[in-house]
């Protein structure tokens, strides 16, 4: 999967297919499904039009096909085979977007020492205010192999929070609270910014996420202002 | 007979006599061109916005235009692409061919439909005033609170001109839709049963059901957020227990039925084009019908994945996944019949031809990427992204725009007696095809790499640049394809009238009269309609519909 984000012309620190945390990896996989099953569906349905736009191209003025009005048997298979494939793009969806909103579930070990931080949106940056009541503005930082809560909410119009490679994308509302949940298994520097439109400075509403150990998060945050 | 032939109660100047017969109409046909060239006019306005845009966008921290101008450019382009050209464009061919097709002398109201013609120039104005009073309306096409809701975020007049002008918009397609749903369902010639309708007829059924019960949600929030700017309301102010959520339920609840309403007259006129051309019926035409109706009905239950990423339930938004993914069902139907349609047909490739099986290879396109964002776990990726713009406008260009290119390919000779240069259509084909699929095949990329919609510029280190070039590159091929286009146009309107009655050996009655038609439309009895394509049948019966030794494109 790191592959494509190698090839130059794709590089970015924002491509969540080159992902750096558990959640991106289930996105990644569900999203290399669809572009599979999409790649057949293409080629098979695009390739047999291109073939007929070939093949049965007119070759005397007076040619006359064969008036077919239609085929039950094969309508009927165009209609359930779709219907098929899309119940199991469903189902793998289903199972998965729990995980990819709310992160591992509280039974699970490793939610037990979630951090939650609480994420303001406002024209034109962001707030992350840290469980110890301190703040950093436009940069966060985050330890690694932690799953860590995120709770949005707007101070003025809605904005989008997305750290790519982070996890999944939430809304930041005026006069509403939304969860959701990254958590990044490499160290390293994040991309992200503002993905709902807000203003004439949306494009500058960048967000650096930076993963770090545990001990340098710690010390991080000690040294925030309140 | 047609209220044109009233008296006028007062006389007037001679040599305006021609003008004042354009503004006075009630013919279908001189209606259907005045929509025609009004947004055409309004097409040509809103793809030099979209010039501009990716200029701007063609390198980053380019500063063409400011950040404030970008915002009300692609909030206009939106605009006018989708409520002044896309929406309208189809009234045009819904209004000439129409009452051709199901052997009508006109539509069953002919001064409404005027009316109706003459609120689109009109709307479109009020909204484009807004440049002139402190800039146009800058918060997107969707208009989401509480950005275009308070003039704390939106100050200019523009924003409350664009609301009024969606509504004087609006009126006009609701009148529009009542007429052409009476049409159909009042004025069929004898034998035109439902099932002997032209597909056309039937997309133009649907869509006019569709947007008798959509616009007025349209309508609805625009109040709601005119009054909140204007006279102080809180339906979605936040900070007085209004909810912004709300906004988008309502807006969605006519935006998702209006992109059906945009494309699937687009299906009518490819499913009357591809049997004409390949000299077979239309594969499973109750099929493609009845998907038709399919795609109507559940396009009212998908709203809801517009907002995938406001933090909806999530039964929720899995209740509107699985209605997003079962509206693919009715849609693969009918490529799959317009690919049973070709297949062992006799293609014969005319611009007309050219540009329907562009439409299906691209609507194809538009209709996997947007499985993806159908998808719960990868639109939690892609919402707000540039795949997002490569999937409306695979949809609306690749579909809507290419279906509205092979019907002017089809219809032109009918509209105004004269053939366009079947050389240059195929120049403007393969021209669109490849600028199109540069400008916006990139766009998947970007949307995977994490570009965001409507930034009006983006950093060098983001990585975005040479793939956003290429986009700029494509879109200016694009440009040139129209040029192509438009003097194809101007050629064929200075040319002599050469065209005859059927020049494509057509299926359907609007074939049967002259070209132009007179007129009443048909100026001779109708031959028997007895299956869906009656005027081959006539054909085949013997019947001559040309003259003996006419040009034929």
């Amino acid at each position: 999967m790191a592959a494509v984000g190698a090839v130059p012309v794709f590089a970015s620190n924002t491509n969540f297919l080159n992902g750096g945390g558990p959640s991106t990896d289930r996105i990644d996989m569900i999203f290399w499904v669809f572009t599979a099953i999409a790649l057949v569906v293409l080629l098979g349905v695009g390739g047999a039009i291109i073939y007929a736009a070939f093949h049965f191209r007119r070759r005397s003025p007076d040619e006359m096909p064969k008036q077919v009005h239609g085929n039950n048997r094969i309508e009927l298979a165009w209609t359930i085979g779709p219907l098929v494939v899309l119940v199991a793009l469903f189902i793998l969806n289903v199972v998965n977007v729990g995980y990819l909103r709310h992160g591992p579930s509280p039974a699970s070990p490793a939610a037990r020492q979630e951090i939650h931080i609480k994420v303001i949106g406002r024209q034109f940056y962001w707030t992350f205010y840290y469980p110890n009541g301190k703040y950093s503005l436009r940069t966060m930082e985050i330890p690694v192999n932690v799953p860590i809560e995120i709770s949005t909410e707007s101070l003025d119009v809605i904005h989008g929070f997305w750290v790519p490679q982070l996890g999944a994308k939430i809304d930041a509302l005026p006069g509403i609270v939304n969860h959701a949940f990254i958590e990044g298994n490499q160290l390293g520097t994040f991309g992200g910014q503002c993905y709902e439109f807000c203003g004439v400075g949306h494009d500058q509403m960048l967000i650096t996420v930076k993963v770090v150990s545990m001990a340098q998060y710690e010390s991080y945050i000690q040294h925030l202002p309140t | 007979m047609a209220a044109a032939d009233l008296p006028l109660s007062r006389p007037v100047p001679r040599n305006y006599q021609a003008v004042w017969d354009w503004i006075t109409t009630t013919d279908h046909k001189r209606i259907g061109l005045l929509y025609l060239w009004t947004t055409m006019a309004f097409f040509l306005v809103g793809g030099l916005m979209a010039l501009v845009m990716r200029t701007q966008l063609a390198q980053p921290n380019n500063d063409l235009v400011t950040a404030s101008q970008y915002n009300q450019l692609f909030t206009m382009h939106g605009t006018t692409m989708i409520f002044l050209f896309t929406i309208p464009v189809w009234s045009a061919f819904g209004n000439f061919m129409l009452p051709l097709m199901i052997g009508a002398k006109d539509m069953a109201f002919p001064r409404i439909n005027a009316f109706a013609y003459w609120l689109i120039p009109l709307g479109g104005l009020v909204m484009y005033s807004g440049f002139f009073f402190g800039g146009a309306a800058s918060a997107g096409w969707t208009g989401y609170a509480p950005l275009a809701d308070s003039k704390l975020y939106t100050p200019q007049a523009g924003q409350d001109l664009w609301i009024l002008g969606l509504y004087i918009v609006g009126i006009a397609s609701v009148m529009g839709a009542v007429n052409f749903l009476v049409t159909i369902h009042q004025m069929r010639a004898p034998g035109m049963t439902w099932f002997r309708l032209p597909l056309f007829v039937w997309a133009v059924e649907v869509t006019s059901a569709l947007v008798l019960l959509a616009s007025p949600f349209l309508a609805a929030v625009g109040a709601m957020v005119l009054m909140d700017r204007q006279i102080g309301t809180d339906f979605f102010n936040p900070v007085h227990g209004g909810n912004v959520i709300l906004y988008q339920l309502i807006f969605w609840f006519y935006s998702h039925p209006a992109v059906y309403i945009m494309i699937l007259p687009g299906f009518g006129v490819i499913s009357e084009i591809l049997p004409v051309f390949t000299r077979k019926p239309i594969f499973g035409y109750r099929a493609m019908a009845m998907s038709m109706a399919a795609i109507g009905v559940l396009g009212f239950m998908v709203f809801g994945h517009h907002m995938f990423t406001v933090g909806l339930p999530l039964p929720v938004q899995i209740f509107f996944m699985a209605a997003t993914m079962v509206i693919a069902v009715p849609t693969g139907i009918k490529i799959f019949n317009w690919l049973g349609t070709m297949w062992g047909g006799s293609i014969r490739y005319s611009s007309a031809m050219l540009f329907a099986v562009g439409f299906i290879l691209m609507f194809l396109i538009g209709g996997l990427d947007g499985v993806f964002l159908a998808s719960l776990g990868i639109d939690y990726e892609l919402n707000g992204t540039y795949w997002v713009v490569a999937h409306i406008h695979y949809v609306l260009v690749g579909g809507s725009l290419f279906a509205v290119f092979a019907g002017l390919y089809y219809w032109w000779p009918k509209m105004f007696g004269r053939y366009l240069n079947e050389r240059l259509g195929k120049w403007h084909f393969w021209l669109m095809l490849i600028g199109f699929n540069l400008t916006f095949m990139p766009m998947h990329f970007l949307g995977v790499m994490g570009m965001p919609r409507r930034i009006a510029t983006y950093s060098a280190a983001s990585g975005w640049g040479p793939l956003n070039l290429l986009e700029t590159i494509g879109s200016y091929i694009i440009a040139i394809a129209i040029m192509v286009f438009l003097y194809n146009m101007a050629i064929s309107l200075h040319g002599p009238k050469t065209a005859v009655n059927d020049p494509w050996e057509g299926n359907s009655l609007e074939w049967f009269t002259s070209s132009p038609p007179p007129p009443e439309d048909f100026n001779k009895e109708l031959p028997p309609i007895e299956s869906n394509r009656p005027l081959r049948d006539f054909r085949l019966r013997g019947n001559a519909i040309n003259p003996p030794g006419a040009v034929l494109p």
